[in-house]
């Protein structure tokens, strides 16, 4: 009985999930929906044979070249993974992020942040954005830094759902937000 | 059914060692707690090897490292996103600069010296890190290892 109870349980769960999911994507055209989006395919590269060992990929599409950075679609062992490598050595990745499948993009994750943040305090654990990079959803626009205060200081629009910035003003940086072409915040990551 | 729950329970957890170690530490030069389990960092976690933050912070040796990468369960608990409540930053350091990205998400993660635009002799590093907005920053189940 107590069994039957759990299976009723989880069937009632998944049911109630997929018709929320189903509802969601189904809400086509919307700002929302976009935010589910992403629509850049990018170009099959071959990868650097090291990179495929390291980063355990077995293929690789190059979304975009922004800023010197290469930005990449990976098929990898550990799932799809979205990484960044110097945009003058195709197939050469330096970093990946492997969320879990179906969670980016999403209306609760449009942002996947690669930016590099630095210190060179061993007190306390301000840090400033080295360089600004990542991937995002096709319902995110600009991408800014605020302050710990608040204050935005930099904005960096999103094109083909990479943004990319080299010389980023120094300043503390309290958050990175994701905004929508009519300049409403949809996503903030703490820092 | 009571069985059947517990095999199912006993295989994803399987399944998660076995991806842990396969993520790099068959064939890491450093893995942190071992290449085979995870472990708690928070404020108070160290290595005790003179890593940048006293408390914190888990860190390798000084070497030529070639990838760093971390996999983070979902610890203290995930949303359907993926999201932890638990923020570190992992990277490297050397003896003036540590550099990294950070995340607050379950996942898989890896970086290169060359994509903080670092070189020469480092320290792999995992921080566990404060939010400046407010909210609390949980403690985070992970394994780390590079290469």
């Amino acid at each position: 009985m107590r069994g039957r109870t759990i299976v009723v349980l989880l069937a009632s769960t998944t049911l109630l999930a997929s018709a929320g999911v189903v509802a969601v994507t189904h809400a086509h055209g919307s700002p929302r929906a976009a935010l589910f989006d992403f629509s850049t395919a990018g170009k099959p590269v071959e990868l650097a044979p090291n990179s495929a060992r390291a980063f355990r990929a077995s293929s690789a599409t190059l979304v975009a070249v922004r800023e010197g950075r290469a930005f990449y679609r990976l098929v990898t062992a550990d799932g799809v993974c979205f990484a960044t490598g110097p945009g003058t050595d195709a197939g050469a990745i330096g970093g990946e992020e492997c969320p879990p499948p179906g969670t980016f993009p999403s209306e609760a994750r449009p942002l996947l942040d690669l930016s590099v943040y630095e210190s060179d305090s061993h007190l306390g654990h301000a840090v400033r954005a080295f360089r600004l990079e990542g991937f995002a959803a096709d319902g995110v626009a600009t991408v800014a830094l605020r302050s710990p205060s608040g204050r935005v200081s930099v904005r960096v629009p999103v094109s083909q759902n990479v943004f990319a910035l080299h010389g980023v003003p120094a300043t503390t940086v309290g958050s990175i937000v994701a905004l929508d072409s009519s300049g409403q915040e949809v996503a903030s990551l703490g820092r | 059914m009571r069985m059947r729950l517990c095999s199912i329970v006993a295989a994803l957890a399987a399944a998660g060692v076995v991806g842990a170690i396969h993520a790099d530490g068959a064939q890491a030069g450093w893995c942190w707690p071992s290449c085979s389990g995870h472990a708690l960092l928070s404020p108070g976690t160290s290595t005790y090897n003179g890593c940048w933050y006293l408390g914190g912070e888990v860190c390798s040796g000084w070497n030529y490292w070639g990838v760093n990468g971390i996999d983070k369960q979902c610890y203290p608990r995930c949303d359907l996103y993926g999201y932890t409540q638990a923020l570190v930053l992992y990277g490297f350091e050397n003896g003036s600069t540590i550099r990294g990205r950070f995340t607050d998400y379950a996942g898989i993660f890896r970086i290169r010296p060359v994509d903080v635009s670092m070189g020469g002799y480092l320290r792999a590093q995992v921080n566990w890190w404060p939010y400046f907005d407010g909210r609390l920053s949980h403690t985070s189940l992970l394994q780390a290892a590079s290469i």
